[in-house]
């Protein structure tokens, strides 16, 4: 067995540079120039290799435009009579040189090089991509993809874009190879966090991230860039080594810049006369590069010398020696300290290969024959067989990071690109929203939305900015970008009037053949509704809550009503243990879930310590029998202290992982613990989450909050928001008449109790009315503070404009935000506040207090205002301004709704919970 | 050329009439903020000078605690912003505000953005292992590494240097 491990990567990729409009755009002669130089050079050394029987391994990533360009038709083609006048030139310049004793034999070693390329293109049929899959197969090369269009993610603007660029590049690999990727080359190496989460849902198990963000992960990697590591979701990432990429990127001291290698900058189609010349250049006059290059590196600042090919393939020999013998060294050294075989991972750009560095498919060649001479001490590997070797790795959370200059995202975001995100993140909602308005499109409105995404994937593409900020073809570069989003503008634009011009989008549809099979759902903000990958087919959930509807008390009875309701459409099976409610037998089946009451004679107690004793005794007997009745269950899910005790008690008795979810803490709802009870209830949720595998809260600020509390570390607990059912909001009732001089009405929803606040917004009023007459505050909600709250009223001279009306149900609710001009939570502690999440699907216009997990829900100023909480200055100021501009209240209502439904929807929830339900159960050592 | 419009020549747009406010990290040190207001928006600020805040947020929880680490009154037709010398490894936020008599009205905020950390990690969080989904293992689990940092740091060419 050997020391160690090389993984060489090669990293495809060319911008969509294909025009089929036109065969005169200069840019489309780098997919002739890759070809030439690179790619059939690269297949012709793997097939060398494989005559000798020289064992390799290779890792090569393809982006998807690539593929797409590689497998055109039409451009084969076009490179097919370009490789074909190339060769024609080469025979001329044989004879030109013919008399040359300085060039004779570099002219010489072109035109049979360049017609073995034609021969082995005519052997491929014009698609290199047939043998790359053949090598494949064959065990030789591991492919993977890349972003379809190498779009940039740590600059995307949110998830739904990432994983579409992820996604469509899947798809496309499968088209061309049938089969799923292993794993994927980051563009730019670019990583952010939660990207790992985008690779996971797709399928995804292993990235490439530049050495820095291995260093600086947390905690750091014990084995340093010598072994993958492992993301919290399960994806592992290889780190590149520094020592062999600087052997090989390094302008000055790397390999590629050795005097005896070829010039990359002296070209025939600059150097000779444009009569001679001219045949072979677009239009006859514009000098670009032929791929004929005379002349070595020699020096700087010297004379160039004539370039001799077998000079520099002895040099490509001696330089891959040099490189495996460090590599050797490298493994040999690591070993001795770690105790795995080391990896060394060396990734490159595949067009340095043959394009930048002439000889650089020599040099593989050479590597590998290197390491085949001695496979004691180091061996080629994929990152797929160095997995399944080690699969566990360590588990890290990688922070931001690329491999561009500067480490991170300059290169891409700087003074000359930064112009172009707010255009492309524009772009991407606005593609977000018409796929969500469009689930079901079909015919003329299907090709538009499927254009739209491709438009916009190709706007995407890290390529612009990097050309733009290198300054090469900065033209072309902010004119395709340019284009990609005018053109999905112009066809967003049909879609939401609904009139087509098929003429139009019959000519955009021309200009791009790319993604043939893009489907635009991939663009739908609650397309994943699937079950993510790898975790069991169904769980049997114990979920125990104290509240459930009809028994409602606050927020946490509809979260677990919907949360099982969620979770039970997507296959799971729930079984929620909960409290009597009036009317109800024991046993229900709602919605498919399974609800098993406490029987009204356990729960006896005067006081409540012992009636919540009496709850969690019931429960517990309760789950004796659904084990026996129903079979074992897979966890334990609880919600909240009250029913603690029993969750913890079944979880030890039938040996199940329990996930709890704290809604709120005593502590916060009371700014603090000032009596027994208090201090009682805090002791008994610490021992909850304590006791918990996992535990769940609904925002960073309840996730703060119960670490701080609870001496809870942070990778034990997981946000997951609440949600709103979008269907229980209806929208566009018919407006009940209101009562005459009342003016505008506001509307607060919610518990009666100081925390909610509701004592600032009365406080509020008399700033209101001054600003904007008379109007009608509305508070729906019943609790212990009411009486407080009318006497407020009443001594600051606002009784008759507020109408207390008690708690309402969800079609008055309804009724009641219809007619709301502007809704209003403003609390002074709130771990979620699902109420302001149902204003906003309502289409009301929302103001809350700056606080808990209020923050989570409002973009300040997009789509509500945030409050400093307890001002009911600044308060009423932002209630009067949307009552006094409602255009502008129109603007957030709308924003509000939308993203209610990206981020708040229950399907997404109820994925999420599964997540953390596979975690909890691998945890606890069961099958997930 | 159809519907009047060269497809292949395209402008883009000069206004979207939209409130809009987006931070990007550019680098360990440095953040990027864009904004956009809607034609709404801009009628009620009436001509009122823009000040733009950026704060650093608290690790623990946001709250009134966060820090204002920087404040600039905008040039008019200001449409972005570029913030440098920030502390790696911090979380930010910017916000939009304008004078009104004696107080500053805040009008839009961004989101959060974390900067990345410019230095491996000090702390002591615990070694922990997990496997890599989807991947059979053709042999035994590795073992756990008893290899300490200092032993790595001390015979690895790559981390020497890192104190």
């Amino acid at each position: 067995m050997p020391d160690g491990y090389l993984v060489l990567v090669l990293h495809g990729h060319l911008p969509y540079i294909y025009h089929p409009e036109r065969d005169d755009i200069l840019e489309e002669r780098w997919v002739y120039e890759a070809l030439t130089e690179c790619y059939l050079p690269l297949l012709e050394v793997f097939e060398t290799l494989i005559a000798d029987e020289i064992d390799f391994r290779i890792t090569l990533s393809l982006s998807s435009t690539l593929l797409s360009m590689l497998s055109d038709e039409t451009l084969q083609e076009r490179y097919y009579r370009h490789l074909q006048k190339t060769v024609k030139l080469a025979r001329l310049e044989q004879d030109r040189l013919t008399t040359s004793a300085e060039f004779k034999s570099v002219a010489g070693f072109y035109l049979d090089r360049l017609s073995s390329m034609l021969d082995r293109y005519e052997k491929y049929r014009g698609n290199i991509i047939n043998p790359i899959k053949l090598l494949q197969q064959k065990g030789y090369l591991e492919v993977i993809t890349t972003c379809s269009t190498h779009g940039y993610l740590p600059l995307m603007k949110n998830q739904i874009s990432r994983r579409a660029q992820v996604e469509t590049a899947v798809d496309e690999y499968y088209r061309h190879f049938g089969r799923m990727p292993g794993g994927i080359w980051l563009p730019e190496c670019g990583y952010a966090p939660g990207v790992d989460q985008t690779l996971r849902d797709c399928g995804l198990k292993y990235f490439f991230i530049d050495t820095h963000g291995i260093a600086n992960s947390c905690p750091a990697p014990v084995y340093g860039v010598f072994a993958p590591v492992c993301t919290r979701t399960g994806v592992a990432a290889f780190g590149r080594d520094p020592e062999s990429s600087r052997q090989v990127w390094d302008r000055i001291q790397g390999y590629p810049g050795d005097p005896v290698y070829r010039e990359f900058y002296r070209d025939i189609g600059y150097d000779l006369d444009i009569d001679y010349i001219g045949a072979f250049l677009p239009g006859g006059k514009y000098r670009v590069d032929t791929g004929l290059k005379y002349y070595r590196i020699t020096g700087k600042e010297v004379e160039k010398e004539p370039y001799n090919p077998e000079a520099a393939a002895r040099k490509a020999a001696e330089h891959a020696r040099d490189f495996v013998a460090r590599r050797r060294r490298q493994v040999r050294e690591a070993a001795a300290v770690i105790d795995r075989r080391p990896v060394v991972v060396a990734p490159y750009d595949a067009e340095l290969f043959g394009h930048w560095w002439f000889e650089g498919p020599l040099w593989i060649n050479y590597v590998c024959r290197e390491i085949a001479g001695d496979k004691n001490s180091l061996r080629l590997i994929t990152p797929s067989d160095y997995l399944k070797e080690y699969p566990q790795n360590q588990s890290v959370d990688i922070p931001m990071c690329s491999w561009g200059a500067g480490g991170y995202n300059q290169h891409w975001l700087n003074p000359t690109t930064d112009w172009m995100y707010k255009h492309v993140h524009v772009t991407e909602d606005r593609m977000s929203e018409l796929a969500d308005n469009n689930p079901r499109a079909a015919g003329v409105e299907k090709r538009c939305l499927n254009q739209c995404a491709r438009e916009l994937l190709l706007a995407q593409s890290s390529d612009w900015p990097f050309i733009v900020y290198e300054g090469t073809a900065v033209d072309y570069a902010k004119k395709r970008f340019k284009n990609h989003i005018g053109r999905f503008n112009i066809l967003a634009d049909m879609l939401e009037s609904g009139r087509y011009d098929p003429e139009t989008l019959q000519e955009i549809e021309s200009r791009t053949s790319f993604l043939p099979n893009i489907d635009y759902k991939v663009y739908c903000s609650n397309k994943y509704v699937n079950r993510p990958p790898g975790i069991k087919k169904s769980y049997r959930v114990m979920m125990l809550s104290w509240e459930y509807p009809p028994m409602t008390v606050g927020g946490l009875a509809r979260h677990v009503h919907d949360l099982a309701c969620a979770l039970t459409s997507m296959g799971d099976e729930v079984h929620v243990l909960t409290c009597p409610a009036e009317g109800r037998g024991v046993f229900s089946l709602d919605r498919g879930v399974y609800v098993h009451r406490v029987h009204p004679d356990k729960l006896s107690a005067e006081k409540f310590i012992d009636w919540v004793k009496q709850l969690n005794d019931a429960m517990l007997d309760m789950s004796g029998m659904l084990v026996e009745v129903f079979g074992s269950f897979d966890l334990v899910h609880a919600h909240d202290w009250l029913v603690g005790e029993a969750a913890g008690r079944i979880a030890d008795r039938y040996n199940l992982p329990l996930v709890a979810t704290i809604h709120a803490t005593e502590y916060g709802r009371n700014h603090g613990l000032h009596n027994d009870l208090q201090r009682h209830i805090h002791g008994l949720e610490a021992e909850f989450a304590r006791r918990s595998d996992l535990t769940i809260c609904c925002s960073n600020y309840m996730k703060h909050e119960i670490a701080r509390l609870f001496d809870r570390p942070g990778s034990k607990i997981r946000v997951i928001p609440n949600g709103v059912e979008l269907e229980n909001i209806q929208t566009g009732l018919d407006q009940t008449s209101q009562r005459e001089g009342d003016g505008k009405t506001i509307v607060f929803l919610g518990r009666l109790v100081p925390e909610k606040g509701v004592q600032i917004l009365i406080s509020a009023l008399p700033g209101i009315i001054e600003a904007v007459g008379s109007v009608r505050l509305v508070i729906a909600g019943k609790g212990p503070y009411q009486e407080e709250l009318k006497k407020l009223a009443a001594n600051i001279g606002v009784g008759e404009h507020v109408d207390f009306i008690g708690f309402v149900d969800d079609e008055n609710r309804n009724r009641l935000l219809n007619q709301a001009a502007v809704a209003v939570f403003p609390s002074l502690y709130e771990p979620f506040g699902i109420v302001a999440l149902e204003a906003m699907a309502a289409g009301v216009p929302v103001i809350v207090s700056d606080t808990g997990g209020l923050r989570d829900i409002i973009e300040h100023g997009v789509d509500g205002y945030l409050a400093p909480p307890g001002n009911a200055e600044m308060l009423g100021y932002y209630v009067s301004e949307l009552i006094r501009h409602p255009e502008l209240a129109q603007h957030f209502s709308k924003r509000a709704r939308r993203n209610v439904l990206v981020k708040f929807n229950w399907k997404q929830i109820a994925v999420e919970t599964l997540g953390v339900y596979a975690e909890a159960c691998r945890a606890g050592g069961m099958k997930c | 050329m159809v519907m009047g419009v060269d497809i292949d020549r395209l402008e883009l747009p000069k206004w979207y009439d939209d409130n809009l406010m987006t931070l990007l990290v550019v680098n360990q040190n440095s953040i990027y903020l864009y904004w956009e207001m809607c034609f709404e928006q801009w009628r009620i600020l009436n001509g009122n000078r823009l000040v733009i805040n950026l704060y650093e947020l608290n690790s623990d929880a946001e709250g009134p605690g966060n820090r204002l680490v920087q404040s600039h009154t905008l040039p008019p037709f200001t449409g972005d912003w570029y913030f440098y010398n920030l502390q790696p490894d911090r979380r930010y936020q910017a916000e939009i505000c304008y004078q009104q008599n004696d107080r500053l009205i805040s009008i839009m905020k961004s989101n959060i953005v974390a900067l990345p950390p410019a230095e491996p990690y000090r702390g002591s969080r615990k070694v922990e292992w997990r496997s890599v989904e989807g991947i059979n293992a053709i042999g035994t689990p590795a073992k756990e590494p008893n290899v300490t940092m200092k032993e790595l740091v001390n015979t690895m060419s790559f981390y020497m240097g890192i104190k």
